[in-house]
């Protein structure tokens, strides 16, 4: 029992590097900045008082800010808002504030129609939520500059509760999501990919039916397809596998890319990956970005950057 | 307060003090068991679990579907388009917004999901709303169609390894016939 609670309190509490979750914040930031600039042309035919759908009731706790003022000027207001808190987020500026802005929007755009989201614009508010939680201005943000710019890219060091979450959440998502797949006839015969190729409203390219005729092809491609999916659930977690199951996510979601347009599924499921970084491996990375920016920096005074940087 | 750098916080201070890690763990296994149970399949532990949950789902929006592509591949490719009918008895279309191949799946995802929820998994609730839409948005001469009908257009596409050809054209299905209300608008 006493072990157990170790274990529990060193995967969740053990204070580790805060790098990690600073790369993952400007991920993040930036790909919320993308789908917000995406979705400006149609947000009031989504969300609009005369919108493609009408305000209705939502049941219990579920509301948001367009419930509560379902009107034009809130739409406009909630998408400006979004703009300004990605923007903030990506650069750790009053972090905490900018990511909870984020959640409550997304959520609240989600609660006033459903109806035109995906599975990758959840995963988006999921991140958003986790991150609202974590201290993602600790380390690469304007909020450490401006509490401690001497030691700026020193990442401090906080439990990782709140990243783990995310990781989780990756996890969970890929499980479920093969589970799903058990389920279906063609997925155990191995043609779903190539049947999903052939459906011409969901691929972003017209593929010749010839591409998606070959039954080895389209097998490999289906079980390829749950095999990668069940690594990144399962041997994730272990740290020698990890970078060949992310490798294997990588080009999975570059050919989700390019086949389908899913809109940004693929491009925010590439970002959550950034969660799985070691934070030594992290830590390690930007000191190379640090040092190579200290002499990019210092060499125009007199062109002693090198010297500058090596010491 | 809490200090956006991380630096010495009340976040902090509670991670490190043996109450606040019980507070936050309780916190945790209250948002892992909502996201586990609603990821769970339809079946006896799922409805009895879900409503222990659900305030926690509700609040967090971490209601999940990972079902992408499954359990059953879609067979047909699917269309969502309109036909209005004017005043003088011309006739005229919309259909979902595509774009371009490079850029267009950014923004046209978000209509072909919406069509996707009009037009297979039968919403009737949502076709009304659609139509009323698509009327208020296709003026002509400053007025609204005088009716607007939903279509279901699709096309069957072969099984792969089959050796069957896609049939050329698209077939289509009435869904929904709305008709300007007695007032004029819509």
């Amino acid at each position: 029992m006493r072990s157990l609670a170790k274990s529990w309190n060193n995967f969740w509490f053990d204070p580790v590097s805060t790098s990690t979750l600073g790369m993952l914040r400007i991920a993040f930031g930036s790909i919320v900045f993308l789908w917000t600039m995406s979705i400006v042309p149609d947000a009031l035919a989504f969300f609009g008082e005369d919108g493609v759908i009408a305000p209705r009731d939502l049941a219990g706790l579920q509301l948001g800010l367009l419930d509560v003022f379902p009107h034009d000027w809130a739409v406009f207001v909630c998408v400006v808002a979004l703009l300004v808190a990605s923007v903030a987020t990506a650069a750790g500026y009053h972090t905490r504030m900018a990511s909870a802005v984020v959640f409550i929007v997304l959520l609240s755009l989600r609660r006033r129609n459903p109806w035109v989201m995906n599975s990758g614009d959840s995963m988006l508010r999921y991140m958003s939520f986790f991150l609202m939680l974590a201290p993602a201005g600790a380390a690469l943000s304007l909020d450490r500059w401006r509490s401690a710019s001497e030691t700026f890219w020193h990442a401090p060091l906080h439990a990782p509760w709140a990243l783990r979450l995310i990781q989780i959440q990756v996890s969970l998502a890929y499980l479920f999501a093969v589970w799903s797949k058990a389920q279906g006839a063609e997925w155990a015969a191995g043609t779903a990919v190539a049947s999903s190729l052939r459906l011409g409203d969901l691929t972003r390219f017209e593929i010749p039916l010839s591409w998606s005729e070959s039954l080895l092809l389209a097998n490999v491609l289906t079980y390829g397809t749950i095999a990668v999916e069940l690594a990144l659930a399962v041997l994730v977690w272990n740290r020698r596998a990890r970078p060949w199951v992310i490798a294997a996510g990588v080009v999975l979601h570059l050919g989700i890319e390019v086949a389908f347009g899913l809109g940004f599924f693929s491009a925010i499921m590439l970002v959550s990956y950034i969660s799985f970084l070691p934070e030594d491996r992290a830590d390690r990375l930007v000191d190379r970005v640090s040092r190579r920016l200290r002499v990019t920096v210092a060499a125009p005074r007199g062109g002693v950057g090198r010297s500058e940087a090596e010491i | 307060m809490i200090d956006d750098s991380g630096a010495t916080t009340v976040q902090a201070r509670l991670e490190a003090h043996p109450v606040g890690r019980l507070v936050i763990s309780a916190f945790l296994v209250v948002l892992l068991a909502a996201m586990v149970v609603s990821n769970l399949p339809r079946s006896e532990l799922k409805r009895q679990t879900l409503p222990l949950v659900e305030p926690v789902l509700d609040v967090t929006a971490l209601t999940q579907n990972w079902s992408l592509f499954a359990p059953q591949t879609r067979t047909t490719t699917l269309r969502l388009a309109a036909r209005m009918t004017y005043a003088d008895g011309s006739t005229d279309h919309w259909y979902q917004p595509h774009g371009n191949p490079v850029f267009g799946p950014y923004r046209a995802y978000r209509w072909r999901k919406l069509a996707n929820n009009v037009l297979t998994d039968h919403r009737p609730d949502l076709w009304a709303d659609l139509t009323a839409w698509v009327a208020r948005n296709h003026r002509r001469e400053g007025q609204t169609p005088i009716a607007v009908t939903l279509l279901r257009q699709y096309s069957v596409t072969p099984t792969p390894g089959s050796g069957e050809r896609v049939r050329p054209g698209w077939r289509q299905d009435e869904l929904y016939r709305a008709v300007r209300p007695s007032g004029g608008t819509w």
